[in-house]
């Protein structure tokens, strides 16, 4: 299987959370072309960051992410990270 | 009298020049640190360690040239202070080859890509430039950064600012290789090549911060890895 950067598999998982206003983890995958199984490691990672919360919803249950605040800041310092090694030829546009 | 005064003056400036350049490579180091200690992604570890690489090598060569003025101001003819002075550039040379080589190779060494990548006979060049011994440092930088504008230009199209502050960095940086190998006087390539090293950097820096300006503005303020 072929290296995907931490960097770019981040970006996307909270580029979907945060465009959808909160989303569960099939739309996540889907959006962020990620397996099932490595999106819930890397969902528990980023719950223990603070990055995102479980929100109760009456549909989802405890399936459905939103963004906290610190997940909020990190998104953009990931935007502007990609965006930085991407000009320096370090991550191909199509990986952002 | 002026060039004694030019000699003896020279180390400062070159000292200064690189000590502004040290303090830019760890602005950029601490905005792709602070990534990394967010993400814990390996591909940040090696561009940060680049960079700190790159900004040793400044510190390292500023203390050298200052040394080397310290010499020379206490006697204008000192053997010993032109003989530290001219070690300045090759210093500096020398973290820059490893600093860069990391930068080159991170993504296709951990893609497991650097073979079918067709960066091998690249790599084969550099070292066939490196064994020209008298130039050793200086030559495999020009081919190092010669490597780096080939994958860069591969990858943009040039029509944005981002694309012109890489292009300026990275050919700044390849003039301020190249110039040293020239058949001219060590003293003033030396400081020419100093000053390019600084360009190269300061577009970097730009870079950074187009794209910051570039981006939508942050919920409650703050900047890169102020998280």
């Amino acid at each position: 299987m072929k290296y995907r950067p931490t960097v770019s598999i981040l970006l996307a998982i909270l580029e979907t959370i945060h465009s959808s206003k909160g989303a569960n983890i099939s739309r996540i995958s889907t959006r962020a072309n990620i397996s099932h199984a490595r999106l819930r490691v890397k969902l528990d990672e980023m719950e223990s960051a603070g990055l995102v919360a479980r929100a109760n919803s009456p549909r989802e249950g405890a399936r459905f992410f939103t963004l906290t605040d610190k997940g909020r800041q990190a998104l953009f310092t990931l935007r502007e990270l990609t965006s930085f090694l991407s000009s320096l030829g370090l991550l191909p546009q199509d990986e952002i | 009298m002026v060039v004694v005064l030019f000699d003896i003056w020279l180390p400062a400036i070159e000292g200064a020049i690189l000590l502004i350049v040290a303090v830019e490579q760890l602005y950029l180091f601490r905005f792709i640190f602070q990534g990394f200690v967010l993400l814990k992604d390996r591909l940040l570890l090696l561009v940060s360690l680049s960079f700190i690489i790159f900004a040793a090598g400044s510190l390292l060569s500023s203390t050298v040239a200052f040394w080397a003025f310290s010499l020379l101001l206490r006697n204008p003819l000192s053997a010993a202070g032109f003989e530290v002075m001219s070690s300045v550039v090759g210093i500096l040379s020398a973290f820059q080859f490893v600093g860069f080589l990391i930068l080159v190779l991170s993504p296709p060494l951990l893609k497991g890509e650097l073979l079918e990548s067709g960066m091998a006979p690249q790599l084969l060049v550099i070292a066939g430039v490196a064994a020209f011994r008298e130039y050793f440092v200086g030559a495999a930088m020009v081919a190092v950064a010669m490597l780096f504008l080939l994958i860069v230009s591969k990858t943009r199209s040039f029509a944005t600012i981002e694309s012109n502050a890489i292009m300026i960095a990275l050919l700044a940086l390849f003039f301020s290789k190249w110039v040293i190998l020239l058949p001219f006087p060590f003293r003033a390539m030396d400081v020419i090549s100093i000053i390019m090293d600084a360009v190269a950097f300061s577009s970097l820096v730009v870079l950074r911060e187009t794209i910051a300006f570039s981006m939508p503005a942050r919920p409650g303020g703050g900047r890169a890895g102020e998280v």
